[in-house]
């Protein structure tokens, strides 16, 4: 190459090419997002076996809590009688015969569902 | 997965890297053959997003020459380029003016968009580009016979076409 050559490429260097415009935040967001959506998915995982064995051992704990709950509701133990409770109602009842009814019977709150009748109703009626 | 995260920052800051160095020039270039900055930007962007995307360049052996022929195939798969055709846009200066009147700048540029196209695409990558003979036929797949005669020519031309200022600047 001639020397002419040589200072003329060195004067055209001398032009430098404009800068480019920055990178989108996008690019680098992308990659980021990448990063944080491993991340998320990682957590979104520990949570999800952090629930199911909460649920797990907790659903354990209430079937046990259940069924303890559910013998005390489902069969009540009345309350003993003691001899305070017997001459109680012996001293309310209007009569002795009504005092040894409370005694033997406890009371229930049973009600009968609808379009039924109880047995006792209906064998009163035909008494009746 | 932390190295993961950490490998894949590094490979950002790689090629953010790669981005301020070769940039200026990349963008040159693919004036060059698209003729519109707008445009051109836009294939140097789509190179580097695709590689933040997937950086693979491991196996690259001249990442530089990579990096050009990739924004090169980005313009040409583009069907609107047609490379002979390059019209000026006289609003963008393609070179820093800072210490120099646009008036210079834009006899330059307009010398280069005078080239035939594979004239102007040699004279950049060779000149402005730093890219040598071999690597300049490899990227636009000729012989390194030809780059020299197509860069003789384009010399020639913008010598002409920038004699007066030349002689005032080669004192410089």
């Amino acid at each position: 190459m001639h020397d002419d050559d040589e200072q003329f490429e060195i004067y055209l260097r001398q032009f430098r090419p404009r800068e480019p415009e920055p990178l989108p935040n996008g690019k680098r967001v992308r990659l980021t997002r990448r990063a944080f959506a491993m991340g998320a998915c990682a957590a979104a995982a520990a949570v999800a076996i952090t629930v199911v064995l909460t649920m797990g051992r907790g659903g354990r704990l209430d079937r046990s809590g259940g069924a303890e709950r559910g013998h005390i509701e489902l069969a009540p133990i009345p309350p003993p009688l003691t001899i305070r409770k017997a001459n109680a109602l012996v001293a309310h009842a209007p009569s002795l015969q009504a005092a040894m009814d409370l005694m033997a019977f406890h009371p229930q709150s049973a009600v009968t569902p609808k379009n039924r009748q109880s047995a006792l109703f209906v064998l009163s009626k035909e008494k009746n | 997965m932390t190295s993961r995260v950490m490998e894949m920052h590094t490979r950002q800051s790689e090629i953010e890297r790669l981005y301020r160095q070769h940039g200026p020039a990349l963008l040159l270039f693919a004036i060059a053959i698209t003729g519109e900055r707008s445009r051109a930007q836009d294939a140097v962007h789509q190179v580097f997003a695709k590689l933040l995307e997937r950086a693979d360049f491991d196996d690259v052996l001249d990442l530089k020459a990579y990096l050009f022929q990739c924004v090169r195939n980005a313009i040409l798969n583009d069907a609107r380029v047609n490379a002979r055709n390059v019209s000026l846009d006289e609003e963008e200066p393609w070179f820093d003016v800072l210490n120099r009147d646009y008036s210079e700048e834009l006899t330059l540029r307009r010398a280069l968009s005078a080239l035939p196209g594979d004239q102007r695409q040699v004279t950049i990558l060779r000149v402005w580009c730093g890219l040598t003979n071999a690597q300049i036929a490899e990227l636009l797949n000729i012989s390194p016979n030809t780059v020299a005669s197509r860069y003789r020519y384009a010399l020639g031309k913008l010598r002409e076409a920038m004699g007066v200022k030349e002689d005032s600047c080669a004192d410089a």
